[in-house]
């Protein structure tokens, strides 16, 4: 059995992707991504939190690059303890870093234009997903007739930017909702981008915690692994969410 | 829009917006195939074209919300390009609150100011046993008291950021609405440039111009004379100056005599320029001197050498009476170009090479010690954000004292070389 401390929880169609930190030796960390049987995501409700340790009886899955971290699982048992978001954070720091794009996931990183999202060719790379510290973010939210996400512009470390990642970090998108259900009207979306960005953004940028894990999708579709922000710490912090009404 | 849509100038561009999107080896389909629908796109490539001619048609949040009766098709982009090119921006971005303020007699005025400081506050004593100065040099000497020294995790980056928000946030504008960003800084001795690296940290527009300019101290009133040039010329829009620098950690490694090194501090100030008609209750930037004058350009010299060294020549008297006298020059300017006389100033922010010369500049200039914020006693000489925190210093002051009214502010700075600038506030 391994043991794993939950660090990503990902929105994934109706479910949820998992990763989790295995400790490799005293200090440094790993990311595992531990798959239930016969599906890539974990069904709605997924009962885990970030920071939750859990066992698990890993197995090799058919490797893809770059998502080489999927391992087959049976399932994960919570082995009761748990680390808070400081310690968990510090164990990312000691996990897969970067502080440059092309270090993320050790391969080139294409782009279409300036301002829209960037991806990865499936069988490239090394690992799909990646920590780096945080240098700015801000948010922007964009309405489809049936949902509504977030997406975040963001520049880490060296001073490399990316200009619309979507945001699908569980907690994060739960938050959206949480803020979208405040406001009414045609100009909803604008006064939660506003609350977001101002609000928002200063909890984050003021917070030690200040860290991202940007994660690669599986490029099934269209041939592109699209970069998405898996995690964003802090994470969002209820009493932030008072503020909207 | 075109009675021919297709006659539209923005037709073609979106089709290699589209085809720019889709998976590899797949053909552009006709321009009445809904994208989403067919399969060709998924929400993250539709996006990626939404962007795309965000940027194509110069308009914010282009297909934000996607009108519900029309099809995603190339056809349906092309059209409400078409709109939105000929529409008012739904926003209330830099161009239009710009194009509201401008109008004849329009001036450029101060939208907002902020500064950073190093975090670590380290007492004359320290820096004195720390540079090996004898002791007092610094304190009873050049009458310094504290220094604010950059902790590890700060840098010219993120102390240029944190003023910058301030800033912003003083002004009330978002970071995207600025359209220009201008630089200066003397010890950010790196590509990409310090103005390149706080544009990408403060995630401005793409849009965004971005120079860095030089002039050492002098090198935040040179920032603020570009950037109310570009607005003159543009007649819209917001731009941001920056000063920044980290001389301890700079001069450090550059091995500069302790002398020299010891009298330096770290900080950064940043302002936000706008367009506003007259009257306007916000400070509004007069016009600007600047020159050169070759005296005793000598008394500074850092050079690296070709072993990759670096070598200092500092000369501290001979700098500190140029300095001086080249201060007293920039005010009498500043009186004949304002037509104000020296007893109207409200204050004055010069560049403080140390506490003493500046208490002696303001004796020979006839003017109370409390007319000058005194930045070096507290903080440390800032090199080119000296004069701008004392600025900032001036504009709070006055800002609690006078509701109502615009006091006059004068800015004066020297820099090795001789270099000479400033500019006045009222």
């Amino acid at each position: 059995m391994t043991e794993l401390i939950i660090s990503d929880i990902t929105v994934m169609g109706r479910g949820y992707c998992v990763i989790g930190l295995e400790q490799t030796s005293p200090g440094v960390f790993r990311s595992v991504r531990p798959m239930p049987p016969a599906a890539y995501a974990w069904r709605d409700p997924f009962p885990g939190r970030r920071g939750d340790s859990v066992v698990a009886d890993l197995s090799p899955a058919p490797q893809v690059a770059p998502h080489t971290e999927d391992r087959q699982s049976q399932g994960l048992k919570k082995a009761g303890r748990r680390l808070d978001e400081s310690q968990l954070v510090s164990a990312l720091r000691h996990s897969e870093v970067a502080a440059r794009s092309e270090d993320l996931f050790g391969c080139s990183i294409h782009s279409s234009g300036s301002r829209g999202n960037c991806w990865v060719t499936p069988g490239e790379g090394f690992r799909s997903i990646c920590g780096c510290e945080l240098g700015n973010i801000r948010f922007r939210i964009v309405q489809y007739a049936e949902r509504t996400v977030l997406r975040a512009q963001l520049v880490i470390a060296a001073g490399d930017r990316f200009e619309s990642l979507p945001v699908v970090d569980r907690e994060w998108a739960a938050a959206l909702q949480r803020v979208m259900a405040h406001y009414r009207g045609p100009q909803a979306a604008f006064a939660a981008e506003r609350f977001f960005n101002a609000f928002i953004r200063r909890e984050l940028m003021r917070s030690p915690n200040r860290f991202a894990r940007i994660g690669l999708a599986r490029g099934m579709s269209d041939g592109k692994c699209w970069l998405m922000l898996d995690s964003l710490f802090p994470q969002p912090d209820p009493a932030w969410f008072q503020m909207a009404g | 829009m075109p009675k021919d849509w297709e006659e539209s100038r923005f037709a073609q561009p979106i089709r290699d917006i589209v085809l720019k999107e889709l998976p590899a080896k797949v053909a552009l389909p006709d321009d009445e195939s809904d994208l989403v629908v067919s399969g060709l796109l998924d929400s993250m490539g539709w996006v990626g074209v939404l962007t795309a001619i965000e940027d194509l048609t110069q308009t914010a949040d282009f297909g934000n919300p996607w009108p519900p009766d029309r099809p995603q098709s190339i056809r349906a982009l092309v059209q409400l390009a078409d709109e939105s090119a000929g529409a008012a921006r739904p926003r209330d971005d830099a161009e239009t609150r710009g194009q509201a303020l401008t109008g004849d007699g329009r001036q450029v005025v101060l939208a907002g100011w902020g500064f950073r400081l190093g975090s670590l506050e380290v007492s004359a004593d320290e820096v004195e046993s720390e540079c090996r100065l004898p002791p007092g040099t610094l304190r009873k000497g050049a009458g310094f008291n504290t220094f604010r020294h950059a902790a590890r995790d700060e840098d010219h980056v993120s102390l240029g950021q944190s003023a910058a928000e301030a800033a912003l946030n003083a002004a009330q504008i978002e970071a995207s609405d600025i359209a220009a960003l201008v630089t200066t800084s003397s010890t950010f001795l790196a590509l990409p440039s310090f103005g390149a690296a706080l544009h990408a940290r403060l995630l401005l527009a793409e849009s965004c111009n971005v120079l860095d300019v030089g002039g050492a101290c002098a090198g935040l009133i040179n920032a603020l004379q570009a950037a109310t040039s570009h607005l003159k010329v543009q007649g819209r829009g917001f731009a941001l100056v920056v000063a920044s620098e980290v001389h301890t950690r700079t001069l450090a490694s550059l091995g500069a005599p302790g002398d020299f090194r010891g009298l330096f501090a770290d900080g950064a100030c940043a302002f936000v320029l706008g367009l506003a008609e007259t009257p306007s209750k916000a400070p509004v930037i007069g016009e600007f001197i600047s020159g050169c004058s070759g005296s005793e350009a000598s008394a500074l010299e850092a050079t690296l050498s070709p072993d990759k060294s670096f070598e200092f020549r500092f000369r501290g008297e001979a700098l500190g009476r140029a300095a001086i006298g080249g201060l007293l020059r920039v005010v009498e300017k500043l009186e004949r170009l304002s037509g104000r006389s020296r007893s109207e100033l409200a204050m004055l922010a010069i560049h403080e090479p140390n506490p003493r010369l500046a208490a002696i500049f303001a004796r020979n200039a006839q003017l109370s010690e409390s007319k000058l914020p005194m930045v070096s006693r507290a903080y440390g000489n800032l090199g080119s954000a000296t004069c701008g925190v004392g600025l900032c210093l001036a504009l709070d002051r006055l800002e609690k004292d006078a509701a109502g009214s615009r006091p006059l502010i004068f800015v004066a700075a020297v820099a090795p070389g001789l270099l000479w600038s400033g500019t006045y506030f009222h």
